[in-house]
């Protein structure tokens, strides 16, 4: 059985993940909305309930990566004085 | 259905009160008259998700604890194949080590991640042995048998190892003695990818392959006093054979995972409480051969083959005592998503401002604890700029673009022009409060220190490292400055040093943060601090206790840029990127408390 589900839902703020949800199943958000949850029982029911839409690994990934490499791009357009001032090209992530 | 005076012997104990509760009632059942409620005391069991390693491999020799381990060669399942690799483990994730003499797998482990002892591989020489320092391994002294895929004592030291059976089928051991090993008394089973635990005098082997070839396993259990080896009643529940060790001690052991008779993986946990093997309640999250070290009650499990050659970690916990883990947990979203922004207060009463959108914004926003609403802008729109005080009394410090110097002051309601910082600068922090503030680090000088009075800025005592944008906790005259961003170059880069402020000078403390980074921060003292988010570990938290910084629950969603205010035990951390409208909650774990269950008939 897979570790994660996959998956992507917008965070509405409070109440969206509970300290009864972050004892009950992995969770973790990535940009794009993404958000990586443990495989079982409450974890799939918490995606549904918040009108979540699941993803294999590898369409999340892609989320992932895409607005990371956005983010590189607009970085690296940044002008040289910009750059100390942002001194961290945001870096890639790979999703467990 | 069986009775309980016929399963345990005696009768269901009637008590006025509930007994003294530790760990010699685990299991017990009694009845409270006071109440009139069955009660009981259960273990809780349960796996985690740690972090990934950096190279997932099987046949990955380990070693240390759950929040110290180490991991050293393996096969990552594709070429080259071998692997020579260490990492080592701090609780929350794994970084580089030094490599080991051999590319190799199956080796085998003991000792702790400072000071480690590998051997037993299955790569020439096969009966190469290595000591590991912290930093470098160094071959030692060899086996005297060879063979790979063996059992080790994983409790051992790195200078009294005990090495025993192994591939071919052996019932060989072997004693190190940090220099030399030496023939100890021979397994009456010989056995293959045979676990094992405990010490060179209090030895534990268990299961593992018992024929030449084929994945027939055993049950049986033997148990090693320094001399010899002595067959004991308690068997596995199921045979298994594992590349690894099994964790803990003689008479506290633990296997986890490995592959049972079928050559299948399974992700059961055994448990062993020195007479009897038992099935843990709890299961790994997958069906896996891994590496396992640790203890029965905090084991650590990585690496090693499911259907694929895995990189995961799972930390496994068994205890009596029932404890509230430290949490965060979704608040309010901001009304306007930020970054390189400042903010002051507390969880739930807490204020934003400026920052980028990724325009610079002069906006503001309180916080009360469930959602934010939107107030009286500053004067000017900033970013980088630092914030200290409460939702009513704010300081608002320096920031870019110009004027760097300004500041200005909330009441509650509306911004203020407050007294000129000395030295116009952004990625500048501040601590303390609206009339006993304290600005430190920046760009453009990064070491300078000025505290403000409620009306004018004197210049402090320069910080022993310039940085831009560290984390801060405490008050004017007891401050703590943390990780950033050092300043200026050559030598520049993210910090994880420390310093404590004193109202006069800054001094290096000698705890150091896990991770290198500029995070978010809260803590009302210089002695109980929080750091969380941050680059290259975007939800890593850490707290400090006056000593040292240790790993805790992670931030739901990573995030750099992040800021951070309230105490260390009760903090909210908001905006940030990529996630610029998010907030979130801490609230720290509880102290562990032994609870008895109280029994129903639903």
């Amino acid at each position: 059985m897979a570790l994660f589900i996959y998956g992507t839902a917008t965070n509405t703020g409070k109440g969206f993940f509970t300290a009864e949800d972050r004892r009950a199943f992995f969770l973790r958000g990535y940009p794009a909305n993404v958000w990586v949850v443990g495989n079982n029982e409450k974890g799939a029911l918490w995606l549904a309930e918040k009108n979540g839409v699941e993803k294999t690994k590898a369409e999340a990934q892609a989320l992932v990566t895409a607005e990371i490499e956005a983010a590189q791009a607009t970085w690296d357009a940044l002008s040289e004085e910009e750059k100390v001032a942002r001194p961290n090209r945001p870096t890639d992530i790979t999703l467990p | 259905m069986a009775e309980y005076e016929s399963i345990h012997g005696t009768r269901v104990r009637y008590l006025s009160s509930d007994p003294t509760l530790n760990s010699s009632l685990e299991g017990q059942v009694w009845y409270n008259s006071t109440t009139g409620t069955n009660k009981a005391l259960v273990q809780i069991k349960a796996t985690s998700s740690g972090g990934n390693m950096g190279t997932g491999r099987y046949g990955v020799g380990g070693a240390g604890t759950q929040t110290a381990g180490l991991a050293f060669t393996g096969s990552p399942g594709s070429s080259p194949y071998l692997s020579n690799a260490t990492e080592e483990y701090n609780g929350f994730n794994w970084s580089t080590g030094g490599n080991y003499p051999l590319s190799t797998r199956y080796a085998h482990g003991a000792g702790t991640q400072t000071a480690a002892l590998g051997f037993m591989s299955d790569a020439s020489p096969l009966q190469l042995s290595a000591e590991y320092d912290g930093s470098s391994w160094t071959a030692g002294n060899s086996l005297t048998v060879p063979r790979n895929r063996g059992g080790g004592s994983s409790n051992s030291t790195q200078t009294a190892g005990l090495a025993f059976g192994g591939n071919p089928l052996s019932n060989t051991t072997e004693e190190y003695d940090g220099t030399n090993w030496s023939a100890g008394g021979n397994l009456n089973t010989s056995r293959r990818e045979n676990p094992g635990a405990g010490t060179q005098t209090a030895g534990l082997a268990m299961g593992g392959k018992n024929a030449p070839g084929g994945n027939t396993t055993t049950t049986e259990t033997e148990e090693y006093n320094g001399t010899s080896w002595t067959v004991v009643s308690g068997v596995l529940p199921t045979g298994t054979s594992n590349f690894n060790n099994g964790a803990g001690t003689q008479s506290d052991a633990a296997l986890f995972g490995g592959s049972n008779t079928s050559g299948t993986k399974i992700s059961t946990i055994q448990e062993y409480d020195g007479v009897v093997w038992s099935n843990s309640s709890a299961t790994l999250a997958s069906n896996r051969n891994s590496a396992g070290i640790g203890t029965r009650a905090q084991g650590l499990i990585f690496g090693g083959l499911g259907t694929t050659t895995l990189n995961t970690t799972e930390e496994y916990n068994s205890n009596i005592n029932a404890f509230t883990p430290a949490v965060w947990v979704a608040g309010g979203n901001l009304g306007t998503g930020r970054y390189g922004h400042a903010g002051a207060g507390t969880q739930s009463a807490a204020l934003a401002f400026g920052g980028e959108t990724p325009s610079t914004t002069a906006n503001t926003e309180e916080y009360n604890g469930t959602s934010w609403a939107e107030q009286n802008n500053l004067p000017y729109a900033k970013q980088k700029l630092g914030g200290a005080g409460v939702q009513t009394a704010a300081l608002s410090i320096g920031g870019t673009p110009l004027p760097p110097n300004s500041v200005e002051e909330y009441n509650g309601s509306s911004w203020t022009a407050g007294g000129a910082l000395g030295t116009g600068r952004y990625d500048v922090t501040g601590a303390g409060t609206q009339t006993a503030g304290l600005a430190f680090g920046g760009l453009q000088d990064s070491d300078a220190t000025e505290e403000y009075d409620g009306s004018s800025w004197t210049n402090g005592g320069n910080l022993t490292t310039g940085r831009r944008k560290p984390g801060s906790a405490g008050t004017q005259t007891a401050a703590l400055g943390f990780g950033g961003y050092k300043w200026p170059p050559p030598g520049g880069g993210l910090t994880n040093e420390t310093e404590n402020y004193n109202g006069t000078s800054w001094t290096v403390a000698p705890a150091t943060l896990s991770n290198a980074r500029q995070g978010g921060s809260a803590g009302a003292t210089s002695s109980a601090a929080i750091f969380f988010g941050g680059q290259n570990v975007p939800t890593a938290t850490e707290q400090y206790n006056g000593t040292s910084w240790s790993s805790t629950t992670a931030l739901g969603t990573g995030r750099e840029e992040i800021f951070g205010c309230g105490t260390s035990s009760l903090s909210i951390g908001f905006g940030g990127f990529p996630s610029p409208a998010a907030t979130e909650e801490f609230t720290e774990g509880s102290a562990a408390v032994v609870t008895a269950s109280t029994l129903t008939t639903s």
